[in-house]
């Protein structure tokens, strides 16, 4: 199917005389995963919250399978926030149900081997797990949905370098068949080798987008390397 | 292939990936670890052992089937050529392509090939 | 869908609600025998009390838990799930209305307890177990209901306004409130600009009084109410689907 799974046109966000994006456009095919890079500030997050649907005051236009950004496009993408979204009162095991509940794609037999290997207890209360802990359990609950696309905002920050392999391979392991992902981060250098595309934000701007083989061959550099050059001084 | 206990291969980033990825397969054909009609992993659990794209190891394992390294059998999976001569002769084109970048290494350094000859009688001292 | 949502709306929220309700039948309970006797304080003292303080502060707890769980971190959970904006506005009004009653009759039962002392309880009960009774009491809890649920439904519309300014949150919320404010002042200006027009014989100040509560006033006031609320909940949603900025 060569119709794109996520298709971002011409997309703006202002905030008073700031331009959070300006005019970004790319698109995410089906099986591909694109990495949405640029340092802290850069729109990342900004355009992430475009396509879940928590920010919808924006110019251009966004499709997820030719949806809007809405209630049906809620059931094809799966989202991994940068910050712990559930209440810390529930219980790892009461989680589990909320997803089951909500999101159709959710397979809790897999959430559940996911936990148990990633050694997450699930009796505990979210708030008397530690950071990682709690950042394994949103990780979990998000690749445990057969979605079309996942979105990932910044799943390695403040993970230590022995533990991000094991996220990733969670990820990697994980994602669904003509699934895409589009993650974002800006560490970049233990996780080029995984991305079909790639796309710089700086200020809101795209400054250098493509595939990640063309650039590497174009530029005779590591991703990582070009954004050091695009994001200096 | 060995379990996924294995220490993930590095590749370098700067170069494109799925050309390295033909190297190391290439390589693995000659040393035996991947043996004639033996069977690949399928892609994605191959990607995830090597840390890479699996769209990238999908080229790269279709380019070494344009070369005939590699088949697919429709129903069973991808195995490694049966060809022992096909084997051979890359093995042949590896040697070659290192005694090349061998020989212009020395070269540049100012050896002739004189010097060469002593220099591998000198420290080949351990092989048969 | 939506009786999931329900569901966990409640989930959110009632420890709150449920201890203060829990609180309040333990004051009535235990009041007139720690002494607190209606004669003490007077029966109209208490009745303000209970029934001004109470329902204000269950409103305030309703507005806080519906700020914080849509415009809050928790945001990123209900605007994630796959439902519409309808359908999460709709949910919250639904528990809404669940807690104000529950916290209504909670009130309710404080005052009869305390009366205790006074009343016999077991008079109190044949009172109010009477079908004039009952029929009177589901009147004025309609009344109520009709009335309070448009001021909550503004006070929402209020906060989902003042998350429109990003930028300068304060100002925003302030301009919120002033809105919610005239929306509130509105629909009590037509309530009583229509009752006044279904009795137009004012010969008394009673019977002003009472028409107010009268059958045909009653539907008129249902009307606006619904009105209004619609309104105001077509106003949220639409913030909700068009000028989201959450974070």
């Amino acid at each position: 199917m060569s119709e794109s799974l996520l298709e971002v046109k011409n997309v703006s966000k202002r905030y008073g005389q700031q331009m959070a994006l300006d005019n970004v456009s790319f698109s995410v095919a089906p099986g591909h995963i694109t990495g949405l890079l640029g340092p802290n500030g850069s729109g990342k997050t900004t355009m992430i919250k475009i396509i879940i649907g928590l920010l919808a005051d924006y110019t251009g236009e966004v499709r997820i399978c030719g949806h809007h950004p809405g209630k049906e496009s809620k059931k094809l993408v799966s989202y991994l926030p940068d910050k712990m979204a559930l209440p810390a009162w529930l219980v790892v095991r009461e989680a589990l149900e909320l997803y089951t509940s909500f999101f159709a794609d959710f397979q809790p037999t897999r959430a559940h081997d996911l936990l148990h290997s990633l050694n997450v207890p699930q009796d505990k209360r979210i708030s008397e797990l530690s950071k990682g802990m709690q950042e394994k359990l949103m990780l979990v609950l998000t690749m445990a949905r057969r979605a079309k696309i996942y979105v990932l905002d910044e799943p390695l920050a403040g993970v230590d370098p022995a533990a991000r392999d094991l996220i990733l391979s969670t990820i990697l392991d994980n994602f669904g068949e003509d699934s895409s992902i589009l993650l974002s981060t800006h560490i970049i250098s233990d996780v080029e080798t995984i991305f079909d595309e790639v796309l710089f934000l700086k200020a809101g701007v795209v400054d250098l987008q493509g595939e990640a083989e063309v650039l590497r061959s174009q530029h005779g550099k590591s991703i990582d390397q070009l954004f050091r050059e695009v994001y200096r001084c | 292939m060995t379990g996924s206990e294995q220490v993930k291969p590095n590749f370098d980033p700067a170069i494109p990936i799925y050309t390295q990825i033909v190297d190391r397969f290439k390589q693995l054909i000659l040393s035996g670890e991947y043996g004639p009609g033996e069977k690949v992993p399928p892609v994605r659990e191959l990607a995830l052992e090597l840390g890479v794209n699996p769209n990238t190891l999908q080229r790269a394992l279709s380019e070494l089937e344009r070369e005939g390294l590699l088949y697919t059998e429709r129903t069973t999976g991808r195995f490694v050529t049966n060809d022992a001569a096909l084997i051979a002769a890359l093995r042949e084109e590896l040697i070659a392509s290192m005694v090349e970048v061998f020989l212009e290494g020395l070269g540049a350094l100012g050896c002739s090939l004189a010097d060469v000859e002593r220099l591998i009688k000198r420290y080949g001292g351990e092989m048969k | 869908m939506l009786a999931k949502l329900i569901k966990l709306d409640l989930r959110f929220a009632y420890k709150q609600f449920l201890a203060m309700a829990a609180l309040l039948l333990l004051v009535g309970i235990f009041g007139p025998i720690m002494n607190i006797s209606v004669l003490k304080f007077g029966l109209p003292l208490i009745f303000t009390i209970t029934f001004s303080v109470i329902p204000v502060l269950s409103i305030w707890l309703v507005v806080q838990h519906f700020q914080r769980n849509l415009f809050g971190h928790e945001g990123y959970l209900m605007f994630s799930l796959p439902v519409s904006a309808g359908q999460l506005l709709f949910s919250k009004i639904i528990t809404t209305v669940l807690w104000f009653n529950l916290m209504l009759f909670s009130a309710l039962a404080l005052v009869i307890l305390l009366l205790r002392p006074e009343v016999s309880l077991r008079v109190v009960m044949a009172d109010l177990l009477t079908w004039e009774a009952i029929q009177t009491g589901l009147r004025v809890l309609l009344l109520i209901n009709v009335n309070v649920l448009p001021l909550i439904l503004a006070i929402f519309m209020g906060i989902a306004l003042g998350t429109v300014a990003v930028r300068n949150k304060k100002l925003g919320s302030f301009w919120g409130n002033v809105i919610a404010i005239v929306g509130i002042a509105l629909f009590i200006w037509c309530c009583i600009k229509l009752s006044a027009w279904t009795y137009l014989d004012l010969t008394s100040e009673a019977q002003l009084f009472i028409s107010i509560t009268v059958a045909a006033s009653q539907w008129l006031n249902i009307a606006t109410s619904a009105v209004f609320c619609t309104l105001f909940f077509g106003v949220t949603t639409y913030i909700m689907r068009h000028r989201l900025n959450l974070g």
